[in-house]
């Protein structure tokens, strides 16, 4: 946003105070440097912040911004990997965090009506006396909102069983940038008319600002086992999840970590994975017991025929636990090992995991950069994880340079760019790579279908016009700025 | 012309065309360039006959030939196939691997895939494997003007760009044509059954299904029906005002365990008739069920209701009271823990002591007391005129629906005047 554009801004602070209160209107640069950044690499200024408390104040504030062409961006926990909270172009940044109200949970049907400020795990803590739950659970739950996991459908462990965001949304209110308010969808499981809820969710809150959310709960399992199955090389792990997939099973969470996550989580949290391992599995069932027993053992006779060093069974939710912790853990834990890491997100067709890990490998050694890999194996979501030392001169280069390899070795083996972070910022340049000129135009027609001033959420999703190479990296570094930690 | 392009009495004006791939697809739809000119896909034509009357259209772009399953990668559990194949034709080469694709509509020897999705056939495996929109995780589309287009890919977890196919499952092909579609895939459960359960009352069925559904039981699939449905399939349940058929399955220990928790809970209904049926017994009162519209007369009302399992049951209520009143047959079939129920209306307006229109009005009416949804699927052509279909969506939904509408098909030369879209247009 130009200088002009921002004194025109300062100028509408006294409505916009008027609209939400004078205290929930932030301008003061020191308030503002809060919102400049996410979990990302991208940095970016809003000229002001807004906390609203309904949708009502919402909507006035979209039809003050479309009146004087300022671009909006909706904002949850800051949590997100991609840069979609970045205030890119300036303007408004709407943080949700007064709307964070459970607002109904019907046990009978099965639902919950909460704001979109709503903490993740609250929701589930919120419902398990009722022995419900809400399935989605992003890596970062104790923190992320359930609004943020709408713009990016979000996924997490359990998500290879359950699904993503999107299978457990049934309807939202959303404000439409033209400052009315609807509902897309509602409490049912099927409806009528395009599906305008499906389309919303990982839209990076481009089409519309999502006020209320109507989810679905389901019933606490029976039982739950959790498994660690450690193996002398990621090929044999990887192997291992081939075969458990191939065999018409499917766990609640199937997770894999390399020796470097192995090291790096036992540091910090000890969660008692053994040593010198090159990659374990950390499988969980859950379901009916005797449904659990047999897929249990099924799955362990399949790990066998890969000769694993150690297959453990946790004896109850202590144990349970602490293997969770480790896994939980491992991404803070990284900076044990480096200064800095960079998070690559990308999904593969699952039988392809040992070849790309190979190629990843290779990479590792060639460029002399370690890379931890972190994966949702059951899914095929890698996240490989590049440890660097910003302060070094030319890494934050070089390792941009990397992840974007990665990502195209994930496209070139028939994956995606991303499974769970979403494209933002990050990746925004990298999406030729997947999709043609005639893809990317289909979908930008779906954003000037919802609004024709690109206010919402403006700059993100859509390449800028450069190509995905050194520009795209330029831009990436650009953004990144002094003293930007990764 | 063949008699399946024949929609509400219309035969298109130009002969068919059969696509045998996407690019002969593309170049079709490009082909026809001149304004004015209407095209309806056509899949199976098992549910052709939805929507709004027509007053023309010029050509049917029957998808039939496009019937290859692209790709079936059975250790990742997915497929690619095209929109054309019959859900039987892919089921049984899935089986061949012990796999299925969780989708299941009616009269799946003809419905297509891409029909099936385009008009969000109902199916009873959403019980417990979730809505088919929930398979899909890649598909092409060519849109009107020939162009075509892909999201998603055959990865099971995706998040890059805008999820495009949700706009074209349920969109009846109004936005584009549905060419290839990813879907992940699902193992085949080891052992499958189905416990009959027949009940005096409606209340009686409901609060079963309540219970099934506060239970660890994860029934594949849960559906009740009514004495005319009964009589209709022939079902052997003597003396029952109400029946309900659980399919479930699993590993062996798992499917036995599930069948006990069920046995119990029926303990308390000392009066129902129960009855298990192993898998082939089960598989072929499954068909039935699920192709139940197809025994009703030729002049019959077929609809959907969408709804909560809370609202659902205040409804149904209300809809067997409305008809002990009216006389004409009401067939249900309920989905209780889904919220969704399906239901046709035969000897209309022979016997009937109201009007068509009227008995129709008063089920949106009854639909829209209880909060509900109601889409009529199948009238008889001449009940069609002025009448809507497509029951009440938002207006704030209509609008950013027309939106997309005028977006991506400006010249409505799919399936113009038919979908709820272009109500104005009729």
């Amino acid at each position: 946003m130009g200088q002009s554009q921002s004194l025109k801004m300062k100028e509408l602070i006294p409505e916009l105070k008027r609209i939400v209160g004078d205290d929930y209107v932030l301008d003061d640069e020191a308030d503002l440097l809060v919102y400049e950044y996410d979990g990302s690499i991208d940095r970016g200024n809003p000229v002001v912040v807004i906390l609203p408390n309904t949708a009502k104040e919402i909507s006035q504030v979209l039809k003050l911004a479309r009146l004087n062409s300022i671009p909006v961006v909706a904002r949850g926990a800051g949590t997100g990997l991609s840069g979609g909270a970045i205030a890119e172009h300036g303007g408004i940044v709407l943080s949700m965090a007064r709307m964070n109200q459970i607002l109904e949970v019907n046990r009978s049907d099965r639902y919950a009506v909460v704001e979109p400020g709503v903490v993740n795990l609250d929701l589930s803590t919120h419902v398990a006396s009722e022995g419900l739950y809400y399935a989605p659970d992003p890596s970062s739950q104790r923190a992320c909102t359930i609004g943020g996991n709408i713009a990016e459908n979000s996924g997490g462990p359990h998500c290879l069983a359950y699904g993503v965001t999107t299978n457990h949304v049934l309807g939202m209110e959303v404000v439409l940038a033209d400052g009315s308010i609807t509902w897309f969808g509602d409490n049912e499981r099927d409806g009528i008319g395009y599906d305008l809820r499906g389309i919303t969710i990982g839209s990076e809150g481009t089409l519309a600002i999502v006020t209320k959310i109507s989810v679905r709960l389901l019933r606490l399992p029976e039982h739950v086992k959790t498994m660690l199955m450690s193996f002398e090389t990621i090929e044999d792990a990887s192997a291992a999840v081939t075969g458990i997939i191939g065999a018409g099973i499917v766990p609640a969470a199937l997770e894999m970590m390399d020796h470097f996550c192995i090291k790096a989580a036992e540091e910090a949290v000890g969660a008692g994975y053994p040593e010198g391992a090159g990659a374990v599995l950390l499988v969980e069932l859950d379901g009916l017991l005797e449904s659990v027993e047999e897929e249990s053992e099924e799955i362990e006779a399949i790990c066998r025929e890969f000769s694993p060093l150690e297959i453990r069974v946790a004896t109850d939710s202590l144990e349970r636990e602490k293997l969770w912790s480790g896994r939980k853990g491992v991404l803070g834990a990284l900076g044990r090992l480096a200064p800095n890491y960079y998070l690559v997100d990308g999904t593969i067709p699952r039988t392809k995991l040992v070849d790309v890990l190979k190629k990843i490998n290779e990479i590792s050694e060639r460029s002399g950069y370690p890379i931890a890999n972190l994966l949702h194996a059951g899914d095929g979501n890698l996240h490989p994880s590049i440890l660097f030392d910003e302060r070094k001169p030319g890494d934050v280069e070089n390792i941009l340079a990397i992840g974007a390899e990665i990502l195209r070795i994930c496209v070139d083996s028939g994956g995606v760019l991303s499974g769970e972070h979403g494209i933002g910022l990050e990746k925004q340049d990298q999406m030729p790579l997947m999709f043609s000129e005639e893809d990317m135009a289909t979908m930008s027609l779906l954003k000037l279908a919802f609004e024709t001033e690109d206010l919402l959420n403006p700059g993100k999703v859509f390449p800028t016009g450069a190509g995905c190479g050194d520009i795209s990296q330029a831009r990436a570094i650009a953004r990144v700025g002094p003293g930007a930690y990764i | 012309m063949e008699e399946k392009h024949l929609i509400d009495g219309i035969q298109p004006n130009q002969g068919p065309i059969y696509p045998e791939d996407t690019n002969e697809l593309s170049s079709a739809l490009s082909d026809i360039a001149e304004p004015g000119k209407v095209v309806v896909p056509v899949g199976g034509a098992t549910r052709l006959q939805i929507g709004a009357k027509m007053p023309h259209y010029d050509y049917a772009l029957d998808l039939s030939n496009m019937n290859h399953l692209v790709a079936h990668n059975s250790a990742d559990l997915t497929c690619i196939v095209q929109s054309g194949i019959t859900l039987n034709s892919l089921q049984n080469r899935l089986k061949e691997q012990e796999q299925f694709l969780a989708v299941d509509a009616a009269f799946p020897g003809k419905a297509t895939i891409g029909g099936t999705l385009a008009s969000n056939a109902p199916g009873y495996l959403r019980w417990q494997l979730a809505h088919m929109r929930d398979m899909v995780i890649g598909m092409q589309v060519v849109l009107p003007s020939g162009t075509i287009t892909k999201s998603g890919g055959p990865v099971v977890k995706n998040v890059s760009g805008y999820d495009m196919a949700r706009l074209h499952v349920g969109g009846y092909g109004t936005l584009g044509v549905i060419s290839e579609i990813s879907f992940k895939l699902t193992p085949l459960p080891r052992r499958q059954g189905s416990l009959l359960v027949g009940f005096q009352s409606e209340n009686e069925l409901q609060n079963f299904s309540e219970e099934v559904f506060d239970s660890y039981v994860m029934p594949l699939a849960l559906t009740g029906m009514n004495e005319n449905l009964i009589k209709t399939l022939q079902i052997d349940a003597p003396q029952c005002q109400y029946l309900m058929v659980i399919r479930i399955g699993g590993r062996q220990m798992a499917f036995e365990r599930q069948l006990n928790i069920l046995n119990k809970m029926l303990d308390q209904y000392q009066d129902s008739h129960t009855d298990f049926l192993e898998q082939g017994v089960s598989d072929r009162l499954w068909e039935k069920i699920r192709d139940f519209r197809g025994y009703g007369s030729s002049s019959s009302i077929t609809g959907r209701v969408f709804s909560t399992p809370t609202r659902l049951r205040s409804l149904l209520q209300d809809i067997a009271n409305y008809f002990e009143e009216i006389g004409p047959t009401l067939a249900i079939c309920i989905q209780p823990g889904f919220g969704t129920m399906e239901f046709y209306i035969d000897n209309l307006p022979a016997e009937s002591k109201v009007r068509p229109a009227q008995v129709m009005e008063q089920i949106h009416n009854i639909a829209r007391q209880n909060q509900s949804h109601i889409n009529y699927e199948k009238l008889p052509a001449d009940f069609k005129n002025g009448f809507n279909m497509w029951g009440q969506v938002n207006e704030g939904s209509l609008g950013i629906m027309r939106s997309l509408r005028n977006t991506y098909d400006p010249d409505k030369k799919l399936n113009r005047g038919r979908y709820l879209t272009d109500k104005e247009d009729n």
